[in-house]
């Protein structure tokens, strides 16, 4: 999962993210609202975390500008210091998906981006299965025919993504948007490496695979049947 | 001593003053009638002793009381008059038939006609008239003269005439004039009262109606305006007007308060929520040690400036509500800069900022609160810090009357400068400090208690200068200075 955080305070901003990181997320993260609204209009996120009091573009602007543009439905969590119930009503008119009021607990942060990214891929329960795989999104574990599978932070975001688009072909450039950092190096080569990684663990290799590759295109994680 | 009270005074003021006009009137009128009614007494005593004067004649030279004969005289129709006569030349008197045996005084001979009031022998009231007359000589008698070669000498035999008029009945009637004017100026006072109450009531209404609404206010109206009604009195619209004026201005003045709260809130909970945040990822996961130890750091690094700005703000707070005590000593301004400077000293050199402070030529020194005035070079060189660019210069130059902090400022634009001393404003682009955003506003009314003038401008050079300069009664160069 792909996440953009538009906080101007550094050490609130560089916490958030290491957190989030932690839970297997990919952070993106900006001090200022028209950098900001940049990486919301040239990146493909699942969620957006986004400050009200900010430099150059408050958040309220960069939320009217995103949501000004068709076709951008992508969740947006409002963070701000400003607790009236106006502040949350402007908030949420403007086009937001929730509120928090700072200070926040991080889990709670986490639990509202699981709660506005299950409601993106149209899966209520914070457990997703696919077949035989049983991936519980709230504590980051994966279980096949009760085997816990242990997953790198990589691999398990790559399988949340194929799993909350399972039945769907998924390009390379797609799962790059989603699950890997800019600065990451490499090409879609890396996809594909990882692919065979979590296609080992899962067990793939020893009858019809999960993920199946469509060829010339992406992947596709379904069950076998499919 | 009680309060003085509208009502009360209205009342009596109006009540005395009707009381003493009714009084007064009633005084005159009574007066008025018993002069007209005594007066047609006095006419009747000067009519009838007209009528006695010439019935005291000569009758072939010899004096007769010829009044004696006259019936009208002796026993007047209405029987109310008593006369007595004495002959100054003789001693001899005479008295009409009235008296009986009884005797007027004998009243001083008057050199003219003379009314007095007097208790006749019977007891009676009476009002008298005491005349001098002179035997009357009729035509006859003159030609009786003239025939016989007579002269009269009616000047050798004068008369004191003392003529009273019983007024039993003009007593009476005065007493029943006089009662039924008391009584009528009693009752009259008595309605007028009533009904000077009753209007003062009726008048001082509005003023009840105003004070139940003021204290029927619930506490979430207290400086609501109050709703004037157009059947409030023109006298009291001026005070309500002025009343509401005083409550726009608690309104406002409880607004600022309450934005201030709400901005203080507002700021101090981000760098809350950075604290929050640190401890949280500190515990998200086992750590090492010196990785505990780092995390704690990074939080402690977020507790000071918020400390600091909490200060800050309860010192801002305190400031504007006039709780802070000044205590005035003489000292040097550049030793006031300087201690201050030792403070930022680190700070400047750990963000790279070149602090350029003014010589110590001139030594110029300043009476003045002296822990406010380093809180004020504080923050300003704080401020300087800020949003110079690493590597950036700052200036303090020396100025006749104060000091100038002149820096790059890059990303700084003027209006950010024209609202440069709000609360809660952040100045320039860079990433927010929410520690920031109370030192200028404090600087400002820091200025304002101890006398300076504070202004900020931006040159087209994007370089923004903050001047303090101390007013003349405060200036640095007083006539102490050495």
């Amino acid at each position: 999962m792909r996440c953009l955080l538009v906080e101007d305070y550094p050490p609130l901003r560089e916490n958030i993210r290491e957190y989030l990181t932690t839970q297997h997320y990919v952070v993106d993260a900006s001090g200022t609202g028209d950098e900001g609204l940049w990486y919301a209009e040239n990146h493909h996120y699942d969620v957006i975390i986004l400050d009200i009091m900010l430099p150059n573009l408050n958040g309220i602007q960069v939320l009217q500008a995103l949501r000004a543009k068709q076709g951008n439905n992508v969740p947006v969590i409002v963070i701000s210091a400003k607790d009236t119930v106006n502040n949350r009503v402007e908030g949420l008119d403007a086009g937001a998906d929730d509120y928090l009021v700072k200070p926040f607990a991080l889990s709670e942060l986490a639990a509202r981006v699981r709660a506005l990214t299950r409601r993106r891929y149209g899966t209520l329960s914070p457990r997703i299965e696919v077949g035989p795989i049983e991936i519980n999104r709230t504590n980051k574990s994966v279980r096949r025919d009760d085997h816990t599978i242990q997953l790198t932070p990589r691999e398990y975001a790559l399988l949340e993504y194929l799993a909350l688009r399972s039945g769907e072909t998924v390009t390379r450039t797609e799962i790059w948007d989603h699950v890997y950092e800019d600065s990451t190096g490499g090409s879609s080569n890396n996809v594909d490496v990882y692919i065979g990684y979590l296609r080992k663990k899962l067990g793939d290799n020893d009858g019809e695979p999960l993920i199946q590759t469509v060829r010339g295109y992406g992947y596709r994680l379904g069950p076998p049947s499919e | 001593m009680s309060a003085p009270s509208i009502k009360r005074n209205l009342f009596l003021g109006t009540g005395l003053a009707t009381g003493v006009l009714i009084t007064l009137g009633s005084v005159l009128v009574f007066l008025s009638i018993e002069g007209l009614l005594r007066n047609a007494i006095e006419d009747k005593l000067i009519n009838h002793a007209n009528l006695i004067a010439v019935e005291i004649e000569f009758e072939e030279g010899k004096l007769i009381h010829d009044w004696k004969g006259a019936e009208e005289l002796t026993t007047p129709h209405d029987g109310d008059f008593y006369f007595q006569m004495w002959d100054l030349s003789t001693g001899h008197t005479e008295r009409s038939r009235s008296l009986g045996e009884d005797s007027l005084p004998r009243p001083p001979t008057p050199k003219k006609p003379q009314y007095s009031r007097l208790t006749l022998p019977n007891g009676e009231p009476a009002q008298g008239l005491t005349m001098t007359l002179l035997p009357h000589v009729d035509e006859d008698e003159l030609e009786w003269a003239a025939e016989h070669n007579f002269v009269h000498h009616p000047e050798a035999q004068p008369h004191l005439l003392f003529i009273c008029y019983d007024t039993r009945a003009l007593d009476r009637s005065l007493y029943r004039i006089r009662r039924t004017l008391i009584v009528g100026g009693l009752a009259t006072l008595l309605l007028l009262g009533i009904v000077i109450h009753l209007v003062i009531r009726r008048s001082l209404r509005p003023l009840q109606s105003l004070s139940t609404n003021l204290s029927s206010r619930s506490e979430g109206m207290i400086d609501q305006p109050i709703a004037i009604p157009t059947s409030l009195p023109i006298e009291l619209r001026p005070q309500t007007i002025a009343f509401n004026t005083l409550l726009q201005r608690i309104f406002e003045a409880r607004q600022r308060d309450r934005d201030f709260a709400l901005h203080a809130s507002h700021e101090l909970r981000t760098p809350l929520a950075g604290v929050q945040a640190t401890l949280e990822n500190a515990l998200a996961d086992e750590r090492s040690a010196s990785d505990y130890k780092n995390r704690i750091h990074q939080a402690l690094d977020l507790v000071i400036p918020l400390r600091d700005s909490v200060s800050r703000v309860l010192y801002l707070a305190r400031i504007q509500s006039g709780e802070t005590q000044l205590h005035f000593e003489r000292e040097s301004l550049l030793t006031v800069l300087h201690q201050t400077w030792l403070h930022h000293a680190d700070n400047a050199k750990r963000n790279a900022r070149h602090v350029v402070l003014p010589p110590a030529q001139a030594d110029p020194k300043v009476t003045t609160d002296l822990p406010l005035l380093r809180i004020l070079l504080s923050n300003l060189l704080d401020n300087a810090i800020r949003h110079s660019p690493p590597e950036g210069t700052i200036t303090i130059t020396l100025l006749p009357n104060g000091l100038r902090f002149t820096n790059d400022a890059p990303g700084i634009s003027q209006a950010d400068i024209d609202r440069a001393f709000e609360p809660f404003v952040q100045l320039g682009t860079s990433d927010r400090d929410p520690t920031s955003g109370i030192g200028l506003p404090l600087c400002r009314e820091i200025a304002k208690i101890l006398r300076i003038s504070l202004r900020a401008d931006i040159s087209d050079d994007e370089t923004v200068s903050f001047t303090l300069e101390f007013l003349p009664s405060q200036g640095p160069r007083d006539s102490a200075a050495p």
